[in-house]
């Protein structure tokens, strides 16, 4: 096949190079996706592994729902998009916390409305300077140490390691602040995340978008007033214009300076295991807690988690499994089969660990600390000894490094926040690395489609 | 969604669904597609189990290459890839030795003389004129609605001549009778009868249908999607939205709506967007839910009252014969077989087969089979498919691959505690047998599997709410149901077509929909389209160098 011209190139199908498809494609641009791995999505990766349960790879929840500006303007709800708000976004020890932190005391409510309402007008417009946000400027150490109720305090510390906040110092800034609020008004999409990639990859097809998996680009060079895309395999496309949704590093490929490399970011982070069963989901004696979406298992008071991240950021594994749990199918039963011979649910274990397993290589010690996942919240969770384990599977920091090349080191935070624009005319960066940098927002994308769109001359 | 389109297809499955769609939707028509799972087409899925390797647990290969999809609906320029290996199919030995069918008639007698130089000669003969009939054979047999009586003898006449009997000869032969007068090495028997064996393609003992059987397999194409065989679908799906088709998934369907003798639209169910809607249908409703759930979704009586035979028909539909039990294993390096020393090409084979020790071992697992003797079953024959050979995306930058394995066993597990001890220990006992096996066919097998996980045929029903039993390919198409008395496309009743259940059987081929396209076309008037003419196996046979060109990566 000879070499495809299109107007735009998008590198990466992940949430944001997906929302800059369905914008430009709508627009009238002629837009080609190019996915590395063998599926689109990226990080909204939603995978049965074909078995009667569906496992939400990397983000299970998202920050926002129905406000998500791309769900409105590209009418989303017409692909079957849909959304389910969790009552009760987490549980420690048979405290409960309602949406927005009810249950953590009106200090604490007030802050992540403020750092809430005041970022989201940031989200679908180029970087600017944000208002003055309180939660901005907190640390998560001190945050889980602001609440009297250590169960509170464990509740946020946690919640900041979840946000990327591994380290306790250092203060979250407004961004963090905002995907610290929004984790406790957390949206689920009706059958795994991946169906949001899919209606939004549904409206970018429909507009003539053309969609190509397994397709790694290598190498991006100027070709007459356009650029040249070498994949892996040697084939060659050509566009006027280039989004990379890729991290700053990966995206210089030759182009831009290494000055735009991502900030460090730390040797540890989540083990994430995925267990299908059957047998009804554990739902503690009184209480509310089976309600609630994150329950946090093996704390005590925040200190425990200061000390969990620390150990697992110095390198040993913590001494014991301690996390969340995450009974998917109890907010969202179209994540599992409706049978037969059920009931069927899909559990989510999260635990810190470090990037490199102190006693061998990760690719061998796997299986057996998936085992030790299962065992640790079997344990905590009355009722869950007597399921049945049907399917287990897991991803260690190293796997989802592999798997979404853009998370460096494991994490789902890229740090640095740029601009769409770079310094070479025609090539733009559109993914979690730039602006606003809040995983799930699709801010990256729509604002890469727009400063696209301004040089094509399209009106979005 | 709208209150009404022209067409509403229930289930976007690859085989019948998704390619029909396709289809009426580039023909003119307005499509709905309205898909239970979460994806279209679950069952043709591209998965990464374990970073950056690609598991492709039940398509394992694709037979698309028998297709004229491709070229009709131009998948290859909506990013659809396909690579062929060169070897066909292979079986791989406990003693060694393997028997490889290539796509080089040459090739394949090579290894056939290893065995017998008689059997050798005979292959050849027999791959030659296989190949000079592949594309009128697969036109009258596979893609065009059946049953079609009137087509029958030439069929029979194409089988007979490529095996070179008569046609009375081939019609008195069981398969096992046709292998024996046909190879005399235990070896070149048992390749012939082994996808036949495996998948019950036909009655093996029954006489006429046993022989023709084992002739219809030597027809199948086997090759691979670059990425996974979801690259299919991706590429059907993107044809049919670029030409405006809508596609709703997370969507059950309640009930067909028959009114006046004709189906109408349909009612969405629990597990849908607008629970209880009722979304019109002007020119009809296509199920491809298969025979139970169709029977279900427009109601007994009303199918009855068309056709009381077909009721009956579909109420005793034969779906629970067998079902999967599978494996995708992670790999920490490239496979090479035990056999390797024998005939080296096999490592190249992306569909392997573990057959029997010998051929009365063959006709011994047939007899178990068919009495439902699940240990006595186990470990005697393996499917492997293997994406490395021929798709190097699949294999990690470290090296790490992923090898599946598929056995078919009786579903209902009579004897072993029912349906329900797919959930017990025995999944994991077959899996353990299944390892034992693999010490014996792979060199340092413990030593090189990081991970692995097994399903089961009730995984696979909970999985595909159309494979009833686990059974995925509409059910059994053997004995009464084969050929001539599969279900009917058009159905009793205006406006209601099935696409599941159907001759031929539901595979990556999409024969199914392409039939279920031209029957509706036909009657909706809109079947002369000027891109609609290609021919089954053109494409492929036409573009075979392209196919077995290997991919390089350079990262």
């Amino acid at each position: 096949m000879g070499a495809d011209v299109y107007d735009v190139a998008i590198v990466g199908a992940g949430p944001n190079g997906l929302t800059a498809a369905a914008y430009l494609a709508r627009a009238g641009a002629r837009v080609v996706l190019l996915e590395r791995r063998f599926e689109r999505g990226g990080t909204f990766a939603t995978d049965d592994y074909s078995t009667p349960f569906q496992y939400n790879l990397a983000q299970f929840e998202l920050p926002l729902g129905e406000e998500l500006r791309p769900y409105r303007e590209l009418d989303l709800r017409s692909e079957g998009v849909r959304f389910v708000a969790p009552r009760l976004p987490f549980a420690c020890e048979g405290l409960v916390i309602g949406r927005g932190g009810r249950g953590l005391g009106d200090k604490v409510e007030r802050l992540l409305a403020e750092a809430s309402g005041a970022f989201a007008p940031l989200l679908y417009r180029p970087p600017a300077h944000a208002p003055s946000i309180a939660l901005a400027d907190v640390t998560p150490a001190a945050l889980g140490e602001s609440v009297n109720d250590p169960r509170a305090g464990v509740v946020l510390r946690y919640a900041c390691g979840l946000a990327g906040f591994l380290r306790g110092d250092a203060p979250l800034g407004p961004a963090g602040a905002f995907v610290v609020a929004r984790l406790f008004s957390p949206s689920i999409v009706v059958g795994g995340t991946k169906n949001l990639a899919n209606g939004l990859f549904r409206v970018a097809a429909r507009a003539g978008a053309r969609g190509f998996v397994s397709a790694e680009v290598v190498r991006v060079e100027r070709a007459g007033d356009g650029f040249s895309l070498r994949l892996a395999d040697s084939r060659e496309i050509h566009a006027r214009a280039v989004v990379s949704t890729l991290d700053p590093r990966s995206t210089s490929l030759g182009l831009l300076d290494d000055g735009l490399a991502p900030d460090e970011l730390p040797p540890a982070a989540e083990f994430t295991a995925h267990f299908g069963i059957k047998g009804l989901p554990p739902e503690p004696a009184g209480g509310e807690e089976g309600d609630a979406l994150i329950r946090i298992f093996g704390f005590t008071e925040p200190a425990d988690v200061e000390r969990h991240f620390r150990t697992a950021l110095e390198g040993p594994l913590p001494a014991k499994v301690a996390g969340h749990l995450t009974v998917v199918t109890a907010h969202d039963p179209l994540q599992a089969s409706p049978g037969p011979y059920g009931p069927l649910h899909t559990l989510r274990a999260q635990t810190v660990v470090p990037f490199e397993h102190p006693d061998g290589h990760w690719d061998r010690l796997r299986t057996a600390y998936r085992a030790e996942c299962w065992d640790a919240v079997a344990a905590h969770f009355p009722g869950l000894e007597e399921a049945r384990l049907l399917f287990q599977f897991c991803d260690t920091p190293l796997d989802i490094k592999r798997r979404f090349g853009t998370t460096q080191r494991g994490s789902m935070r890229q740090g640095a926040l740029g601009s769409a624009r770079t310094p070479v005319p025609g090539l733009f960066l559109g993914g979690g690395a730039v602006h606003p940098g809040v995983p799930g927002s699709l801010g990256g994308g729509y604002n890469a489609a727009v400063a696209v769109a301004e040089d094509l001359g399209l009106a979005l | 969604m709208r209150s009404a389109y022209d067409l509403v297809v229930v289930g976007g499955g690859l085989s019948g669904g998704l390619p029909a769609a396709t289809y009426l939707q580039k023909s003119g028509l307005d499509v709905l597609v309205l898909e239970a799972n979460s994806e279209l087409a679950s069952f043709c899925c591209s998965h990464e189990t374990w970073p950056q390797t690609l598991d492709s647990p039940h398509v394992g290969v694709s037979f698309a290459g028998n297709s004229p999809v491709i070229e009709d609906l131009g998948l290859e320029e909506y990013g659809f890839r396909f690579r062929a290996s060169p070897v066909i199919l292979a079986t791989t030995f406990r003693d060694g030795t393997n028997c490889l069918i290539c796509q080089d008639p040459e090739r394949t007698a090579e290894n056939f003389s290893r065995h017998s130089e008689h059997d050798g000669e005979r292959m050849l003969g027999i791959q030659e004129r296989v190949h000079e009939t592949m594309v009128e054979f697969n036109e009258l047999c596979s893609f065009t609605p059946h049953p079609d009586p009137s087509k029958l003898d030439r069929i029979f006449e194409i089988c007979a001549y490529a095996m070179g009997f008569s046609v009375a000869e081939m019609s008195e032969m069981s398969g096992p009778e046709l292998c024996e007068r046909t190879f005399e090495s235990d070896a070149c028997r048992q390749i012939l009868m082994t996808p036949v064996a495996f998948w019950e393609h036909g009655a093996p003992f029954a006489r006429g249908q046993g022989a023709y059987g084992v002739t219809f397999a030597l027809y199948y194409t086997t090759g691979i999607g670059v990425g996974g065989n979801e690259v299919q679908v991706d590429a059907l799906t993107q044809c049919f939205l670029e030409h405006g088709g809508t596609v709703i998934t997370n969507c059950t369907v309640d009930r067909i709506v028959v009114e006046g003798g004709r189906a109408t639209g349909v009612v969405l169910g629990e597990r849908s967007p607008q629970p209880g809607a009722e979304i019109g249908a002007r020119v009809g409703v296509l199920s491809n839910a298969g025979v139970p759930e169709t029977l279900r979704l427009v109601g007994e009586d009303t199918i009855s009252a068309a056709d009381t035979r077909l009721g009956a028909k579909m109420r005793h539909w034969k779906m629970g014969l067998r079902g999967s039990h599978v494996t995708s294993w992670l790999l920490d390096r490239r496979l090479s077989w035990g056999s390797a020393e024998f005939d080296p090409l096999i490592d190249e084979a992306i569909l392997v087969y573990r057959a029997f020790d010998s051929w009365e071992g063959t006709k011994r697992y047939m007899v178990d089979m068919l009495g439902n003797d699940t240990w006595k079953a186990s470990g005697q024959l393996m499917e492997f498919t293997y994406y490395a050979p021929a798709d190097p995306t699949s294999v990690s930058p470290e090296g790490h691959t992923i090898l599946r394995a598929e056995e078919c066993f009786p579903y209902p597990l009579h004897g072993l505690g029912g349906p329900e001890a797919w959930d017990g220990p025995l999944r994991h006992e077959l899996l353990r047998a299944r390892n034992e096996m693999m010490a014996q066919l792979v060199p340092g097998w413990d030593e090189i599997v990081l991970d692995q996980y097994e399903w089961t045929p009730l995984d696979n029903w909970r999985l595909n709410r159309a494979a009833r039993f686990g059974q995925v390919v509409g059910g059994d198409f053997s004995e009464d149901q084969w050929l001539l008395d599969r279900m009917p496309y058009r159905m009793p009743l205006g406006g209601l077509y099935m696409s599941n259940g159907v001759w031929p059987v539901g595979l990556s081929w999409m024969a199914a929909g392409y039939n279920a396209a031209q029957v509706i076309a036909a009657d909706a008037g809109v079947r002369d389209q000027p891109w609609w003419h290609a021919r089954p196996c053109e494409w492929y046979l036409g573009n075979l160098d392209r196919l077995l060109a290997p991919i390089e990566l350079r990262r």
